[in-house]
């Protein structure tokens, strides 16, 4: 009766395992499928500050290296271990400089790295999903063409990573928004060109869904609260609801707005520097004017 | 001040002696013993043991006295954390001012003077609200302010003295550089030492 009890267990265990493995396989972009592009370096270096790409992959030591430089390692706390965001220079050992542009694709659109592994999600590509792939290939460009700093990779803090970096392909299956390989959401045709613009930065390498947008019991941005403000990543404080900014009387206007954005805590906007948005506010400064009223735009624009 | 009530009265039960052990030691009685589970002899008021030789009760008492006493210093240093934001608010109020003249272009000695005081004064303040141990509930200060005191200290001197100057301009050319330097100042001083 036990052997009988055992062999079911057993042979319903495997089949569960085996039903995981298949269900978390990460789905990855093939290169036959990117289009052919010239890299632009240029908007490149935009997307980066858009991307906020510096405020995790920054140096862990900023007295050896200089810190614009992408070099990783500085800890970064998350619900499930510290986790150490690795080298994006172009150093070919510890670094981005041997990744071919389908796997810096794969990386950035699906969460996958080179070996085929998930990336756990801290790395915000759930968002960057959204990101149209000539963008990402300009990006890839851009980091490319920054100084290589060898920086090897810090072990992860997460208990068990090969079963967690598994799950994470399950949790992709409710997260990972389904978004045409070759672009963004198609622009809104009603809307006005710095609307649009706006629309794809917040949405893409902006990820301002990231922190604004609620999470349920899984960690799955909820659907239908799109930017409504919640329970901060940390876990202690809240962060705000971006919708009607205006009309709650945060902002003035607009253009008061677009000066938060730019100028933040300088320009005495004194809730542009907490919960981590300081380091978000110092990257949109670096980004052109007009995309900085481009973003307002389409902030001032959700009721 | 309830914390010290409740400690000095849970050392009590625990040390006060029962009638058994006070007969005992006159002379007469039994020695009062009592014998633990494992059967080891415990010589205490004979309260129930089961697996160890301190009172059950005592260690409640003892548990809530310690609570109590975590809390009270939990709370002087969170207290402290409430002030500290209160001053850097203080700061913002008298930096918004100056926001204000430089955007209208209407550059007004007295009130800048005014304002830039207020900022030294508030910097002055800053300086004490800091003391050793004192990192516990505040999260927005970062550990380097304790490590690396020397550093807070000189960055918090970079701002006080940018806010001095600031205090000395007579025209609006001058402003707005001493401006420009007290934001860096404040800026270089956050950077380092406020976390997000």
């Amino acid at each position: 009766m036990t052997r009988k009890l055992f062999a079911t267990v057993a042979v319903v265990g495997l089949a569960a395992f085996g039903a995981f493995l298949w269900a978390s396989e990460p789905v990855e972009i093939a290169a036959s499928q990117l289009p052919p592009h010239t890299p632009d370096k240029v908007n490149g270096e935009v997307l980066f500050h858009a991307g906020g790409c510096i405020s995790c992959h920054k140096p862990a030591d900023t007295a050896q290296t200089d810190p614009n430089l992408p070099a990783g390692g500085a800890p970064l706390a998350t619900p499930i271990g510290t986790l150490y965001p690795p080298n994006i220079t172009p150093d070919v050992n510890t670094g981005i400089g041997a990744w071919t542009d389908v796997e810096f694709v794969n990386a950035v659109k699906r969460g996958i790295s080179p070996s085929g592994q998930n990336y756990v999600p801290a790395f915000p590509y759930t968002s960057y999903a959204h990101m149209s792939v000539d963008d990402i290939l300009d990006l890839k460009a851009y980091l490319m063409s920054l100084k290589p700093v060898s920086s090897p990779r810090h072990d992860t803090g997460v208990p068990l990573p090969w079963l967690v970096r598994r799950g994470v392909g399950l949790w992709k299956r409710l997260a990972l928004p389904e978004t045409n390989l070759a672009d963004a959401p198609a622009p809104d045709p009603s809307q006005s060109a710095a609307w649009n613009r706006g629309a794809y930065l917040v949405n893409g390498p902006g990820h301002c869904a990231e922190c604004h947008t609620p999470r349920n019991v899984l960690l799955v941005p909820e659907a239908g609260k799109y930017l409504e403000g919640g329970l901060h990543p940390n876990g202690r404080t809240k962060v705000p609801s971006l919708h009607n900014l205006i009309g709650r009387g945060l902002f003035k206007d607009v253009n008061d707005l677009a000066d938060g954005l730019k100028q933040g805590e300088e320009g005495g906007y004194d809730n542009m520097s907490a919960g981590g948005m300081g380091e978000v506010q110092s990257n949109l400064s670096k980004l052109p004017e007009a995309d900085v009223k481009a973003i307002a735009d389409y902030l001032a624009s959700l009721k | 001040m309830p914390a010290e009530t409740i400690a000095l009265t849970s050392t009590g039960l625990i040390f006060a002696k029962s009638d058994r052990q006070i007969a005992w030691s006159r002379g007469m009685g039994e020695r009062p013993e009592t014998r633990t589970k494992n059967g080891r002899v415990c010589c205490c008021p004979n309260i129930e043991h089961k697996e160890s030789c301190v009172k059950k009760s005592s260690l409640v008492i003892a548990g809530i006295a310690g609570i109590m006493m975590t809390a009270f210093i939990g709370t002087s240093f969170a207290a402290m954390s409430d002030d500290r934001e209160a001053v850097m608010k203080d700061v913002m109020k008298s930096f918004k001012v100056m926001i204000g003249i430089s955007k209208s272009g209407q550059f007004d000695a007295a009130e800048v003077s005014k304002e830039a005081a207020a900022i030294v004064a508030n910097l002055d303040k800053f300086k004490d609200l800091f003391p050793d141990g004192s990192q516990a509930g505040d999260s927005k200060a970062k550990a380097e302010i304790w490590t690396d005191r020397a550093g807070f200290e000189a960055a918090r001197n970079n701002a006080r003295d940018a806010a001095v100057n600031l205090g000395k301009v007579t025209d609006a050319t001058a402003f707005k550089a001493a401006f420009d330097a007290q934001s860096a100042a404040c800026k270089g001083c956050h950077d380092k030492y406020r976390a997000n």
